[in-house]
């Protein structure tokens, strides 16, 4: 049986998870506890579904750091519009539909006037959070409210069904979505082919502007879905909401072997990073580290995380330069033993 | 690959649909739930019995967090069989939230915390509760109920301090209160303070209350600028922090009207703000030591382990609120408060 490339990045992603796991369960007593098994999940598929939509923006060649900023807006939005009694779907769609609109800003500002995505997102993401300030409860001399949402329907969506988060199966089931599109639509082959070599794929026909705007929506909308969420298990919304997230969803998405560049990775390996990066932050609290000696070894580990998938990267690309040799050798002796017989190749 | 879109659509709606059904059921566990309640256990801490404390400040970076520290870890030097654990929230609540939760899976004793947003930490600190651990609050308080809340009072320093303000000013001074950012304003309420006995007595006239973004010498400084600029006669700037008090005392000088004699006051009495006052740049500050909250946090904590207290043990209700006093520092006692302080002072000849 012909193991994949991609297979194989994977089972790094999934054999780093497992060693941390086993250095985690039997070396802090409670790691292995039901309770915090829960947690992990549960912090994990909020950076995971921002991951799912990040890793379609990653893979189409595009970064996006705007996240913090959309789900800042889209939360406190939710937030508002659950705490004046609107039912959970309309928040969700409301939220959803801002989280993608923003998206779609984001795409449009991109490709409308060709600019840099990184410093592009960087900016509407502070656009976003202004938005969220905008939006936010305030008295009447402007003294931001802390608004705590007694909708218990919406509140539902905070809760979870016997442990387990309601979160949890969202992401699972977003990144089966994502999966799916992505390896099985020409959607999603499209995205490849515009991650790989943007140039190329629109001279095959791709149109690249209009999947390069649809990408960024798809992210933004997860990350509204993952706002909503959020802002359901902690009863409020408010300004640093999401802050940071922009980043710590791509880091996620680059230790699941989603390239930075676009054109490789896909959404499981997604879904592994952000289970990677909640695992190192979940165990290193274990230990009863010094701040300091915490930022030393979560960055430590990430590290290794992305030395071992370059390293696995110069590797298969050695194999692939000594095969592409061997078969170049292979045809220059098929071609001599032509000439030397006076015959055509 | 329309068949494969049609897939995607049924796919799609087909999950979607499983999730709103689940979402939706009311027979989910975690719905309204009846959580499982546990008083505190008693430790006897005088005997050797080990006893686990967490505290999570907002963020490593908080000023007043190592002083608090220092206090905390004063109280427990005799007690080797207490650890304190701290924990970095990054001055972000879904971490807090997140550290909270780990200091429950963890089963510490009890967990010290600054909260960073009063309502978004309430279900998690009702968990800890619920799950027999006291949690004290520091400083910056949560709405929901929990054990215990220890701070330097805010509103009395603001109005303590225009007290001792009025008496250097003629009746009416031109104020102008730099105050916290529009967040905090709940929290922080010496600018209420200070506005409420200029309303009561007509000592002050407050020109503006300048809501900064975040309090910072920086800041200080492009806020004062801007109100000198805009009120060419100002008497008295009344500032929330110490920071945007040296950042005012650094604007006054750069407009050249260090000899104006406008006052400046501060809150918090930081090593910066104390050497000011020594020399001459700022007028007074509301002075707190952040070591005696940390020190009051740790005994009250060591009280409650050893009696077993807690909110849920008293009927989900708060215990004790816990107000600390400021003291007013100016020229005439700053030599003396420097001696006397917690903060770090070694970067100043004093």
């Amino acid at each position: 049986m012909k193991i994949s490339q991609k297979f194989i990045r994977k089972l790094i992603t999934l054999g780093l998870i497992v060693i941390l796991f086993a250095i985690f369960a039997f070396t802090a007593p409670s790691f292995l506890k039901l309770r915090n098994i829960q947690e992990i999940l549960r912090v994990a598929a909020y950076t995971g579904i921002i991951c799912v939509g990040s890793s379609f923006v990653l893979i189409g060649g595009g970064i996006d750091l705007s996240s913090g900023g959309i789900i800042c807006f889209s939360g406190i939005v939710a937030c508002r519009l659950a705490s004046i009694g609107m039912p959970w779907p309309v928040v969700l769609l409301v939220a959803v539909v801002i989280g993608a609109a923003c998206g779609y800003f984001n795409g449009w500002l991109i490709t409308r006037f060709y600019l840099n995505d990184f410093i592009t997102t960087l900016a509407t993401g502070f656009v976003f959070t202004g938005f969220g300030l905008l939006a936010i409860l305030k008295d009447e001399s402007g003294t931001l409210m802390s608004q705590e949402i007694k909708n218990k329907g919406f509140l539902l969506l905070g809760k979870h069904l016997n442990g387990f988060y309601y979160i949890v199966f969202v992401w699972i089931i977003l990144t089966v979505i994502a999966w799916f599109i992505l390896s099985q639509t020409r959607y999603g082959l499209h995205t490849y082919a515009m991650g790989s070599n943007s140039k190329s794929s629109e001279m095959s026909g791709v149109n690249v502007r209009k999947m390069k705007v649809s990408t960024f929506t798809i992210c933004g909308a997860c990350c509204a879905v993952a706002a909503v969420f959020t802002v359901a298990y902690q009863t409020t919304a408010y300004l640093n909401l999401g802050s940071g997230m922009g980043f710590n969803a791509v880091a996620a998405c680059v230790v699941g072997g989603v390239m930075l560049g676009g054109g490789k990775g896909d959404a499981v390996g997604a879904f592994l990073g952000a289970i990677f990066m909640t695992l190192v932050n979940n165990g290193m609290y274990k230990y009863g580290l010094d701040t300091s000696w915490q930022y030393v070894f979560q960055g430590a580990v990430i590290l290794i995380a992305i030395m071992s998938d370059a390293g696995f990267a110069a590797f298969t690309g050695r194999r692939l330069r000594a095969l592409a040799e061997k078969n170049n050798a292979e045809e220059a002796l098929l071609e001599a033993k032509a000439k030397a017989k006076g015959g055509n190749v | 690959m329309k068949k494969n879109k049609l897939i995607a659509l049924v796919i799609a709606c087909v999950l979607a649909a499983a999730m709103m059904a689940g979402c939706g059921s009311s027979g989910g566990a975690g719905e309204e739930a009846a959580v499982e309640t546990h008083e505190a256990p008693i430790v006897d801490i005088n005997n050797g019995a080990a006893c686990k404390m967490a505290y999570i400040p907002m963020g490593a970076g908080q000023e007043d967090f190592p002083v608090i520290l220092q206090g905390m870890q004063e109280a427990i030097q005799l007690y080797p069989n207490i650890t304190l654990d701290t924990y970095d929230a990054g001055f972000n609540p879904s971490n807090q939230i997140d550290l909270m939760n780990e200091c429950i899976t963890q089963g510490v004793n009890v967990i010290f915390l600054n909260a960073m947003d009063a309502t978004a930490l309430n279900s998690t600190i009702a968990e800890a509760e619920a799950a027999g651990i006291p949690v004290i609050t520091i400083n910056n308080g949560a709405s929901g109920v929990h054990t215990a809340h220890i701070q330097n009072t805010t509103y009395d320093a603001g109005y303590e301090a225009a007290q001792v303000i009025s008496g250097m000013v003629d009746k009416g001074a031109k104020t102008v209160i730099l105050d916290v950012p529009a967040e905090l304003k709940l929290a922080c309420t010496m600018g209420q303070g200070f506005e409420d006995y200029a309303k009561e007595t007509g000592a002050f006239e407050i020109l503006e209350d300048y809501a900064q973004t975040i309090t910072s010498i920086e800041v200080g400084y492009q806020a004062a600028s801007e109100v000198l600029t805009k009120y060419q006669d100002i008497d008295v700037l009344y500032c929330v922090n110490d920071n945007t008090a040296i950042g005012a005392a650094q604007a006054i000088e750069a407009a050249g009207r260090q000899n104006d004699g406008i006052i400046i006051w501060g809150y918090c009495g930081m090593p910066a703000a104390l050497d000011a006052i020594a020399q001459g740049k700022m007028t007074g500050t509301s002075y707190s030591d952040p070591f005696y909250e940390g020190y009051a946090a740790m005994v009250s904590a060591m009280n409650y382990v050893q009696l077993g207290v807690n909110a849920t043990k008293l009927g989900n209700e708060f215990y004790a609120d816990v107000m600390l006093p400021t003291k007013n520092v100016t020229e005439e006692n700053v030599i003396e408060t420097i001696r006397g302080t917690h903060w770090d002072m070694s970067a100043y000849n004093y």
